[in-house]
């Protein structure tokens, strides 16, 4: 009997029950998603490293998701407290029929049931169709083939979804348990008061606020702009707060502001409904004007982590150009001892034959008496840049190599060769930021003394003479030949050219090979130590990193996209279950239906609309912030980004405010407002 | 001349052929303009089914109403529309003021739907809301108003557009007998100075003996109709006591 009415009422309320049923079986299904991304083994071929990488991305995506499911708590609880107020006549009145409040509760727990079920399926089985569309993207984000076409479903992911949301909607059931039982019989009876509307006091001290908040937001950016680098933290910390600040500044006196703009501008304000739309805005604002200023807020976030996550990893990987540009590198850690040896020779005496693994170029480095501090001494102080490297303790001694070594790699590389000048040095650096200063050394013809003789600076070029998978190279001195020979030979560099053919098993043996220069004492011993790295492993373990980061971006993104506009729109729906009257009102005074959905079209378009314009500008004026000032960053890779986060906004953004409009009509009509 | 309003073998049934309830079932009447008529009857005897149906927001199931010559049963929803807009007026018992909109704003909404100029709605409110003596009041929400001042309100904005025909439903069932007694001179007022048409469905035969008119209705249909000709208010309040006895039912 409970159960028939339990189920009724679900069905009956239909209208009221969409959004929230949507929501949650949208978060079901991310959560599903994201919670699945180990199961994608099953047919993706991934490397050790990226085994690894993936199960980090498991650990830091099962953070997330009790995070996520937290944050989907407290919504449903909001969503809950907005049914039960919806609905707490109907309740009354089961009270007053005689029910005792246990049955009512129970009628509430079973529609509850029935609702998260139902939920519960739809979004898992959202959740396994899109994680066949994942794995493609998966795929190609970790740059990893896809070995078998299978269906990818697990049990475990399943039962842990399940597991998580039972416990989330058991909590909810319990608060509101806990909440119904406070009510009295009159409360649940008696609709509850509107907060009551005033005319907005302090103009004049508004609007003086109003101009403060934009102020402080254009005096936050220019203080982050000024800050050269994001790296000042506390200045750009300052900005940020400013910006902040004056942001929600600007919301909250923009309000009355406005208000008081239409006002003065009578013929625009008296003309057709725009009276009704204006001032509901203006009371509606205010109300939730800290809910408007957290939706901006997470909306900011979600633009700016989905449009910059993807360039991010893209100029990541755009940057393995210049840090891995070789197959392979191995170093020959020991020239100090054996300044004689050449790199093949010293792999041979290990039994390693470089020949059987391709083409190969050897570079020699030396070690010059000259740090970094002194170099760029003049720029110490100057240069934000450079002052990030020396904070960093960069009172490392410079390297150089001999000019028809660095002519031979770049031969060998099919690169154009320096003509270098006696009594003079080229620099290179693989550090993109340097490239500013290097141009103005050799603008200046700037001299340095190199073990007590003077070298004026030549030119320079942005190369590497190595893959490099941490360190990076800010500069390294070129010198002539003759120079160079009684320099402290540091490591010889071998360079390796694969054989296109074979290079696929080539690199499953080097990084064998490179394994063992680690894990066997033979080497250490008879040889001294080599290091080395394969441009595969590097390109792997990179994208595996920003996937992973990438991954736990998106998903915290769609979540608090959904989460945002869930909110503003039940936020909606409560107040036209408070406003059947002012309907009904409208309707009788003779405004038309037409007019009437117009207005509702504005009052939820400028809801919804807002928020999401402040987020939009907001991003529009980070995005290239970030952008010119993070390295290998630009605006092309920022294409399909921006396409993916659009699309994106206007499916959820879109289809949500829309949802809302066809929910906010259906209320009405299901209230029955006489003439609907 | 044309009555201005006549209303003929009007049929209003809701629900099924099972559950058939029959709100109006051949209700007869005629209005001249510059009429207050009053319409009473017991609980469920279809008054305020009358009144919807005669302002338009409910379809009749068969029979006429014509307003101004014209026919209301056959216009289409925009039509009616724009009729309702320009034609009626309304004061209900639940004040239906926007409770966003200062009293001031509430009037003006009457005129602005009908794309009245600025400062045309400006003098008409200035001078109705002096009229009504309300003019003090103008700038105050809803909620900062008693139930009577919010009821002149409601009439000062039915009648801003000069209708047609005002459409009253218990205006003074949710206000006390002082705030009603106001109310009603404030109609009496707007019958008499500005010469406007008033139907006024009221329980209470204090309210009802403001009016010219009493139609009498039952079941669905007029059962009986007195005329207050030279009588004074008392003599007619009288008269319609004797009455409500007469037909029985509850007045309360
Ligand atoms: N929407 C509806 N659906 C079904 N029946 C209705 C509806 N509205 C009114 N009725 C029925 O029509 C009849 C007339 O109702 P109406 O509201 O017109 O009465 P009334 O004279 O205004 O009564 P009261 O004095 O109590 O306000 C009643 O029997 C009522 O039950
Ligand atoms: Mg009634």
């Amino acid at each position: 009997m409970l159960r028939q009415l339990a189920w009724r009422n679900v069905r009956r309320s239909i209208t009221t029950y969409r959004l929230y049923f949507l929501t949650l079986s949208v978060a079901v299904s991310l959560f599903y998603l994201f919670n699945s991304l180990g199961d994608q083994q099953q047919i993706i071929d991934f490397s050790q490293m990226q085994l690894e990488i993936l199960a980090n991305t498991k650990q830091a995506l099962g953070v997330v998701s009790i995070i996520v499911t937290i944050v989907l708590g407290f919504l449903v609880v909001y969503a809950n407290h907005f049914l039960l107020q919806q609905r707490k006549k109907e309740f009354g009145l089961y009270l007053t029929l005689g029910m005792g409040q246990r049955q009512v509760l129970k009628i509430l727990w079973l529609e509850t049931c029935y609702v998260a079920g139902l939920a519960l399926l739809v979004g898992i089985v959202i959740g396994i169709l899109g994680t066949q569309v994942m794995s493609l993207i998966t795929s190609q984000l970790f740059g990893a083939e896809i070995i078998t076409y299978k269906f990818v479903f697990s049990l475990m992911t399943i039962v842990k979804t399940i597991m998580y949301f039972v416990l989330m909607f058991v909590t909810v059931a319990c608060i509101n348990a806990w909440r119904f039982s406070r009510y009295q019989l009159r409360e649940l009876l008696v609709a509850k008061q509107r907060s009551q509307i005033q005319e907005p006091k302090q103009i004049k001290a508004k609007a003086l606020g109003f101009v403060v908040s934009i102020g402080s937001v254009a005096i936050g950016y220019s203080l982050i702009m000024s800050a050269d680098l994001i790296m000042n933290i506390i200045v750009s910390g300052l900005g940020a707060c400013l910006v902040l600040g004056g942001t929600v500044g600007s919301l909250y006196t923009g309000t009355t502001v406005t208000l008081e703009y239409f006002r003065k501008r009578k013929s625009s304000y008296f003309h057709s409904v725009n009276i009704v739309v204006i001032r509901q805005l203006f009371y509606q604002f205010h109300l939730n004007i800290a809910t408007i200023s957290i939706v901006s807020l997470l909306l900011f976030a979600t633009m700016t982590t989905l449009a910059l996550g993807f360039s991010y990893k893209d100029a990541v990987e755009a940057n393995l150009q210049r840090i891995a540009p070789f197959d392979a590198t191995i170093v020959f850690q020991n020239a100090v001892e054996y300044p004689d040896m050449s790199a093949a020779e010293a792999l041979l005496q290990a039994d390693v034959n470089l020949d059987d693994f391709g083409q190969y170029d050897e570079i020699n480095l030396y070690r010059t008496r000259v740090t970094e501090n002194d170099f760029f001494a003049q720029y110490q102080n100057a240069n934000s840049t450079l002052q990030t490297f020396f904070n960093h303790g960069a009172t490392v001694n410079i390297s150089a190599v001999s000019v028809s070594d660095y002519n031979q790699l770049m031969d060998f590389q099919g690169k154009t060769p320096i003509q270098l000048l006696d009594n003079h040095v080229a620099l290179i650096s693989n550090v993109s930021d340097m490239e500013g200063v290097l141009a103005e050394l050799v603008k200046a013809q700037t001299s340095v003394s190199i073990e007590g003789k003077e070298y004026t600076v030549q030119t320079y070029a942005m190369e590497s003479i190595q893959n490099e998978n941490y360190g990076r190279d800010t500069v390294i001195f070129v010198l002539p030949d003759e120079a160079i020979s009684g320099f402290e030979k540091q490591q010889v560099i071998a360079n390796l050219s694969l054989n296109p053919a074979t290079a696929e098993q080539t690199v499953i043996q080097l990084q064998q090979v490179q394994a063992e220069f680690f894990d066997n004492p033979r080497f250490n011993s008879e040889t001294g130590y080599f290091t080395g790295i394969t441009k595969a492993e590097i390109y792997q373990e990179t994208t595996g990193q920003t996937t992973l980061w990438l991954y736990v971006g998106i998903y915290i993104g769609i979540v608090s996209l959904v989460a945002s506009v869930t909110v503003l729109a039940i936020q909606q729906l409560i107040e036209v279950n408070q406003s059947r009257e002012r309907y009904q009102a409208l309707k009788r005074i003779g405004v038309t239906q037409a007019d009437i959905k117009k207005m509702i079209r504005y009052q939820i378009g400028f809801y919804f609309g807002i928020p999401l314009l402040l987020a939009t500008i907001h991003t529009a004026i980070t995005i290239p912030l970030v952008i010119t000032n993070v390295p290998d960053m630009n605006f092309e890779q920022l294409l399909n980004p921006l396409v993916f986060t659009f699309v994106l906004f206007v499916m959820i953004y879109g289809g949500y405010s829309y949802m809302t409009y066809t929910s906010y009509c259906q209320i009405l009509k299901e209230k029955n407002v006489k003439g609907w | 001349m044309e009555p201005l309003l006549t209303v003929r073998e009007l049929e209003k049934f809701y629900g099924k052929n099972g559950a058939l309830s029959k709100a109006l079932d051949g209700m007869n009447m005629t209005i001249e303009a510059g009429e207050f008529v009053g319409v009473m009857g017991p609980s469920g005897s279809g008054k305020t089914t009358l009144l919807n149906c005669l302002a338009t927001i409910e379809r009749a199931t068969a029979g006429s109403i014509t307003l101004n010559e014209r026919e209301l049963t056959t216009l289409k929803p925009k039509e009616l529309e724009i009729f309702r807009r320009d034609q009626l007026g309304f004061i209900f018992q639940e004040f239906n003021l926007i409770e966003t909109l200062t009293a001031y704003e509430n009037i003006a909404l009457a005129l602005t739907i009908q794309g009245e100029r600025v400062d045309k709605i400006e003098k008409k409110i200035a001078q109705l809301a002096n009229q009504l003596e309300i003019t003090s009041i103008l700038t105050k929400f809803p909620h900062e108003l008693s139930g009577g001042q919010k009821q002149r309100v409601a009439a000062a904005r039915a009648v801003i557009t000069n209708p047609a025909l005002i459409l009253a439903d218990e205006p003074t069932g949710a206000l006390d007998s002082k705030s009603a007694q106001k109310l009603l001179q404030t109609l009496t007022q707007l019958n008499q100075q500005l010469a406007a048409t008033i139907l006024m469905v009221t329980h209470d035969p204090v309210s009802a003996s403001y009016a010219n008119r009493i139609i009498f209705i039952k079941d669905g249909k007029v059962f009986n109709e007195i005329h207050r000709g030279d009588q004074t208010r008392s003599e007619f309040f009288q008269r319609i006591i004797a009455l409500s006895a007469v037909l029985g039912g509850s007045y309360a």
